[in-house]
């Protein structure tokens, strides 16, 4: 075709040396260029060009082509995709939940996606709980007893409801508050991130639901004006290669990152892993029921059906989960 | 408008003085009795390290605002003596409408970010607060600082006025 | 890689012309931004990046530590440092040069921040040195050299913005500092030594002090050093975050002074606060400036050009660094310490990642090169406090009297590059 050269300038928020930006971008883009035969190709910047809560926000206003959200950052924006952070939905299979997820995008909520062209999203392996002294947690008596830090959003709402003392922070200032003993357990991380930020050493057990408490999704999005400088053609050539493909190879990096790390918790750090008390387990569901709730009205006022889209997803999860 | 400025400059400044005193005060007060609490009384303080972004954002504004007014930037002064040794009007006169260009540029593009903000519904993170209230202090606080340096402009002649050349630790 | 090296030639100038270091990166970097993206999306990214660098908690603790510092400047500490470091060092030749290092070495403990300490040093140490005929050259280069000390034993400023700029633990590189400020005390009073040797004028020996006076201004070490050993040991034992560490000073500092007899007013405190939020805007518009440019050079392809380069010419990390040391040696003649760390830094990140480089070593020797900047001609920031302080002395005095320290310096400079351990010893004890 007549179509000159295109080049997508892909941001990375992560720290340059993540596996976010050195493969996973990468190798998308690589794709990208053998799908087009060369005609659109994408450049990584060595160091983000805005801060994580801005990246949908930089890619609307053309600071940047491409970019990686957090949906927590942009829950103002959609709701949709939020369907995979409700509590008690999550599995330890993420590429199964990434797959569930564009499905769920596809058939319930394609229409939210304003003013940027979904490229992708996916859910990344689900966060646990740890234990920072030498008792595993294992019950809302001992966990009301503590000082928890927990991810922003879902964790934290989940354990102010329960009672539990609770330190908030973003992932990325997880070690400053659980390194120096501020708290005595912490919820929100996958084991790859206990390993990432270097929280081996202050974690002693970790306490693992059967349907997992939590987990984080993020969009992959672009620019409108970009998408539609791509011909037609370009544009099927680069959906083939995104989307739940791109979705699956994403994901399956951070299952790789559990798998190495789970190796570091037995050898290295010595934190055991413990299956948690199936009473346990239904007393924190139950405890968390409002914010299922909150999330299907919220979807439902946007116009999605909202309890379709969670059972949707819901079921799908567990129709592709292998484990 | 000389006039203008020296009677009305040194009441605004020593409301932003005072301002960014007790901003700064409270930025210190907050994170000693956030780490006093967690350490006495094992009651940290929700979201100090969230509070503690938001005073940093308006201390440097307010800050701003006073180092706008008396042009105590931090300068290279490798040509510029000799530079105003030649050019004497011309090169202050260059050098301020820069600055205050930057500077509107600056203004301009916060108040944007404060509206976007409000537009959008952004929430802060851990807090869950309005980000429109931080992002719209700061913008209003770079707005005044615009405004005093514009004021001090017609200062800037008086040497008891014009500040030092930064102080760059 | 053009485009960028043509941006650092027109700041280049634009600085040298007198306009505002700050304004100037912002609106190069704002501008090269805006012909690789267009000018709309470069308008949003400076007014994100300012919102979100203002709103940064890794930079709160810049204005804690300033106002540390402004509290202990403000505690009139430095005479009773001055005084008890004098009680043990007075009687040798030289004695006066030796007690104002170590006075600048105890001040520098308990502020982060150059020019205070050469500014405090100054008022202090001029008078006695003049009254026991010190050459002026000698006594202001001292000082001039002695107050660079306090951006390299922690806490320092610029070892904070490093951190930031270069993703590095701020708790670590204050750490680190600690052996390197040791290694420069020591090199320093070799200095004086060597100067007094040759030129026995210069620096005679003054007279035994009173020991009641002695004694009263040894009183004065032990808050100081019980704060140092607070902060610090609380970043070391990870009691709390070197934010919070910087809370703890100020509060800390502020009781000294108080103890002392000041911070009794309002008016005093609230002098003190404003003081503090100046310096800390003065800092901040150069660190808005210099993440505008950044992200001007991160879109340039400098970055990846200098990877490409250390690639194809199979450069290892010392050759890098060497070469880094040599621009920033360079940029020190005329810039102050964090317009170099802001503008260099960032520039040949991804390389020396890239070659494996230890970035907290790093660090110490980019702060070692800025402090030297601090004291170099045409442009030692530090020189011209003291000329400031001491307007009757000629500047070519206080430069020719900082020659010997300049050499300590360079031979520091070289011990830590060849020996990385000096810095990095302490930090990995911490793992
Ligand atoms: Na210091
Ligand atoms: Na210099």
């Amino acid at each position: 075709t007549a179509h000159a050269k295109t080049r997508v300038l892909t941001n990375c928020f992560w720290p340059p040396q993540h596996y976010m930006c050195t493969q996973v971008l990468p190798t998308w883009g690589k794709w990208v260029k053998e799908a087009t035969d060369g005609r659109v190709t994408i450049q990584i910047p060595p160091k983000s060009l805005a801060s994580p809560p801005e990246q949908w926000g930089s890619v609307e206003k053309g600071i940047a082509d491409a970019a990686v959200q957090f949906n927590g950052f942009v829950a103002n924006r959609v709701t949709g995709p939020l369907v995979a952070m409700n509590p008690f939905v999550a599995s330890a299979d993420a590429p199964a939940m990434s797959e569930a997820l564009w499905d769920t995008y596809q058939k319930f909520f394609a229409d939210e996606y304003k003013g940027v062209h979904a490229l992708s999203m996916w859910v990344i392996t689900p966060a646990e709980v740890y234990s920072q002294n030498d008792t595993p947690i294992n019950s809302i008596d001992d966990l009301k007893s503590r000082k928890i830090w927990a991810l922003p959003g879902t964790v934290a709402n989940l354990m102010k409801k329960v009672g539990v003392g609770v330190v908030a922070g973003p992932a990325v200032q997880a070690n400053e508050v659980i390194s120096r003993g501020v708290v005595d357990g912490h919820i929100g991380l996958s084991p790859v991130s206990i390993a990432a930020f270097q929280l081996g050493p202050y974690t002693k057990s970790m306490t693992q639901f059967k349907t997992r408490i939590y987990s984080t999704s993020f969009s992959f999005v672009m620019n409108e004006k970009k998408w539609a400088e791509i011909s037609p053609e370009d544009q099927a050539a680069i959906t083939a290669v995104s989307g739940a493909k791109f979705a699956r190879m994403a994901a399956q990096f951070w299952v790789n990152g559990d798998k190495a790390a789970l190796e570091r918790f037995k050898s290295e750090w010595n934190i055991p892993v413990i299956q948690a008390d199936e009473a346990f387990e239904n007393a924190l569901k139950a405890e968390s029921k409002f914010l299922t709730a909150g999330w299907i009205k919220r979807a439902n006022d946007k116009g999605i059906d909202g309890q379709g889209a969670y059972d949707f997803y819901v079921n799908r999860v567990a129709e592709l989960s292998k484990f | 408008m000389q006039s203008v400025a020296r009677a009305v400059l040194p009441r605004i400044l020593s409301v932003l003085e005072a301002i960014s005193a007790i901003l700064l005060f409270t930025m210190m007060a907050l994170t000693f009795v956030d780490v006093i609490g967690r350490y006495v009384f094992t009651a940290p303080v929700f979201g100090a390290a969230e509070m503690i972004q938001f005073l940093l954002a308006m201390t440097i504004f307010g800050g701003l605002s006073l180092i706008n007014a008396h042009d105590s930037h931090i300068t290279v002064e490798l040509f510029e003596p000799w530079l105003q040794k030649r050019f004497p009007r011309l090169q202050p006169i260059l050098v301020q409408t820069f600055s205050v260009g930057v500077m509107t540029i600056i203004a301009w593009q916060l108040t944007v970010f404060a509206i976007e903000a409000h537009e959008i519904g952004s929430f802060t993170v851990v807090l869950e607060w309005p980000l429109v209230v931080v992002a719209g202090t700061v913008a209003g606080l770079s707005v005044v600082s615009l405004i005093v340096q514009i004021l001090g402009l017609f200062l800037l002649d008086d040497p008891e006025w014009r500040g030092d050349h930064g102080d760059p630790l | 890689m053009s485009t960028a090296l043509i941006g650092f030639g027109i700041l280049l100038l634009l600085c040298f012309f007198g306009f505002r270091v700050g304004f100037a990166t912002l609106l190069v970097g704002l501008v090269g931004f805006a012909l690789e993206r267009g000018w709309s999306p470069a308008l949003a990214m400076t007014g994100q990046q300012i919102m979100d660098d203002a709103m940064s908690y890794n930079l709160s603790v810049i204005p804690l530590f300033i106002l540390m510092g402004v509290f202990i400047y403000r505690a009139d500490l430095s005479k009773d440092l001055y005084t008890a470091a004098y009680s043990g060092l007075g009687r040798f030749r030289g004695g006066l040069a030796l007690s104002t290092v170590v006075a600048c070495a105890g001040f520098s403990a308990v502020s982060g921040s150059s020019v205070a300490t050469a500014a405090t040093m100054t008022r202090v140490a001029m008078g006695p040195m003049r009254k026991y005929k010190y050459h002026d050259s000698l006594s202001s280069g001292t000082i001039a050299a002695g107050g660079t000390l306090g951006i390299m034993i922690p806490p320092s400023v610029p070892l904070v913005i490093f951190g930031i700029v270069a993703e590095q633990d701020i708790g670590k590189l204050f750490i680190a500092g600690v052996l390197p400020g040791i290694l420069l005390v020591a090199l320093f009073m070799g200095a004086v030594a060597v100067v007094v040797r040759i030129n026995p004028e210069a620096g005679p020996a003054g007279e035994p002090l009173d020991p009641e006076e002695a004694r009263r201004a040894q009183r004065a070490v032990w808050p100081v050093l019980a704060l140092f050993v607070l902060v610090l040991g609380g970043i070391y034992g990870k009691v709390f975050t070197p934010t919070e560490a910087s809370g703890i000073g100020a509060v800390g500092a502020a009781a000294i002074a108080f103890m002392r007899g000041h911070l009794r007013s309002l008016t005093e405190w609230r002098d003190a606060l404003v003081e503090a939020t100046k310096t800390t805007a003065t800092l901040f518009i150069v660190i808005f400036g210099a993440l505008v440019f950044a992200q001007f050079i991160n879109l340039s392809g400098l970055p990846y050009d200098l990877v490409d380069i250390v690639d194809n010419f199979e450069l290892s990390g010392t050759q890098i660094v060497i070469f880094v040391m040599f621009i920033a040696i360079l940029m020190g003649m005329v810039f102050e310490s964090i317009g170099i760390l802001l503008l260099l830094v960032p520039v040949f990140l991804p390389s020396l990642f890239a070659a494996g480089v230890d970035m907290i070593w790093f660090g110490i020797l980019v702060v070692l090169v800025t402090e030297l900047g601090l004291i170099t001609p045409p442009i030692g920031m530090n020189v011209f406090v003291v000329r400031s302080v001491m307007p009757d002395i000629k500047l070519g005095h206080i430069f020719k009297g900082v020659v010997a320290f300049i050499v300590a310096d360079v031979i520091a400079l070289v011990l830590v590059f060849w020996l990385p351990e000096i810095a990095t010893f302490l930090p990995k004890l911490m793992e």
